[in-house]
């Protein structure tokens, strides 16, 4: 079996009081990697996230100004790409991922039965999703499918594995909450092959305030217009 | 006369800032001619208003009233609109790629620093 490097991705914006425990529950060592990277993309925060992360122990990516999760996570691939990674699984960094589910999610790209593993909060009867969330993600997922023709159980999901086949063929352009829905066409676009995997979501006071509203299922609806149109 | 002096200065003006964006590259040659006939049409109407009269009988017909020559002021505006956007995306996208590309090149920096 040769040597394998793992990019652990976790795009954040003023999570001061959080990512230090986020950070210190990621593990350190996975069976099937010898090397891991757990990298922060701090995008623009102004509460010193990037020095919790740096005292966690992460590498920490600074975005000079907020600019959204979509450029936090272009700049992360970018990163993963520089390091020349195997794989790379990005997860929210408001804890509201369980870091227990790292291996469900690597798990199809380590047996390459998969280039892209979305981790879905609504195939698990347990994920305690708050009911007007879920109804917020369902409607998202009948946007995404009736735009694009892509079924998925969940197209808002931030939890996301990616092998290196696919790392060289995503090149998203949106910097906001939409990337999630750019990187579900890219993915087609790109005739990469996709899995999904059941994920577990912590839901806290704290996630619950950060975690998008569900009224930006209509910004993210007029965003993904205007790039339509745009080009 | 005074008006007429004005908008012939304006045209200028922003003839001139649309040759020098086509001659830079920054404009293609269809938005430069776009804004070369739209401002020679506006230094015609306004050294010559009657042209206006002219249009109304022969191209728009003589039934046309205010209400059409405001459809087409509002079309005019709303495509204007969605020029300007269409810079401000530029823009956005310049910026969101600075951005990206400083955070990389940085990191890129410290990694190296640190072997």
């Amino acid at each position: 079996m040769t040597a394998q490097s793992l990019a652990i991705i976790l795009p954040a914006y003023n999570e001061a009081s959080v990512i230090g425990s986020v950070l210190g529950s990621l593990p350190k060592k996975l069976p099937w990697f010898d090397q891991i990277h757990t990298l922060v993309i701090d995008d623009g925060s102004t509460d010193g996230t990037h020095l919790v992360a740096q005292a966690a122990g992460a590498h920490v990516v600074r975005h000079r100004l907020n600019r959204g999760v979509g450029l936090a996570t272009i700049t992360g691939l970018a990163v993963a790409r520089q390091l020349g990674v195997d794989a790379v699984v990005m997860l929210d960094s408001d804890g509201q991922h369980d870091p227990v589910d790292l291996m469900a999610v690597l798990a199809p790209i380590r047996a390459g039965s998969a280039d892209f593993v979305l981790g879905t909060r609504l195939k698990n009867s347990g994920s305690g999703m708050p009911v007007i969330r879920r109804l917020g993600n369902r409607a998202m997922n009948l946007i995404v499918w009736l735009s694009s023709g892509i079924k998925t159980s969940d197209s808002q999901s931030g939890f996301r594995a990616y092998n290196r086949y696919a790392l060289e063929r995503l090149f998203l352009t949106t910097s906001g909450y939409e990337v999630c829905t750019e990187i579900l066409l890219a993915v087609r676009r790109a005739g990469l092959r996709q899995v999904e995997v059941p994920i577990r979501t912590i839901y806290t006071a704290y996630s619950r305030k950060k975690g998008q509203p569900v009224t930006n299922a209509i910004n993210i609806l007029i965003r993904l217009l205007v790039k339509a149109l745009s080009g | 006369m005074i008006p007429e002096i004005i908008a012939a200065s304006f045209a200028l003006l922003v003839l001139l800032k649309s040759y020098d964006e086509f001659r830079r590259g920054r404009e293609p040659l269809p938005v430069f001619l776009f804004w070369l006939v739209t401002w020679l049409a506006v230094l015609v109407i306004a050294f010559f208003p009657g042209v206006t009269f002219w249009i109304r009988d022969h191209i728009l017909g003589p039934r046309a009233g205010l209400g059409t020559i405001f459809g087409i002021a509002i079309v005019f505006l709303l495509f204007l609109n969605y020029r300007m956007y269409l810079k401000a995306d530029r823009v956005e996208r310049d910026l969101q790629k600075l951005i990206s590309d400083l955070a990389v090149h940085e990191f890129e920096k410290s990694q190296d620093s640190n072997k």
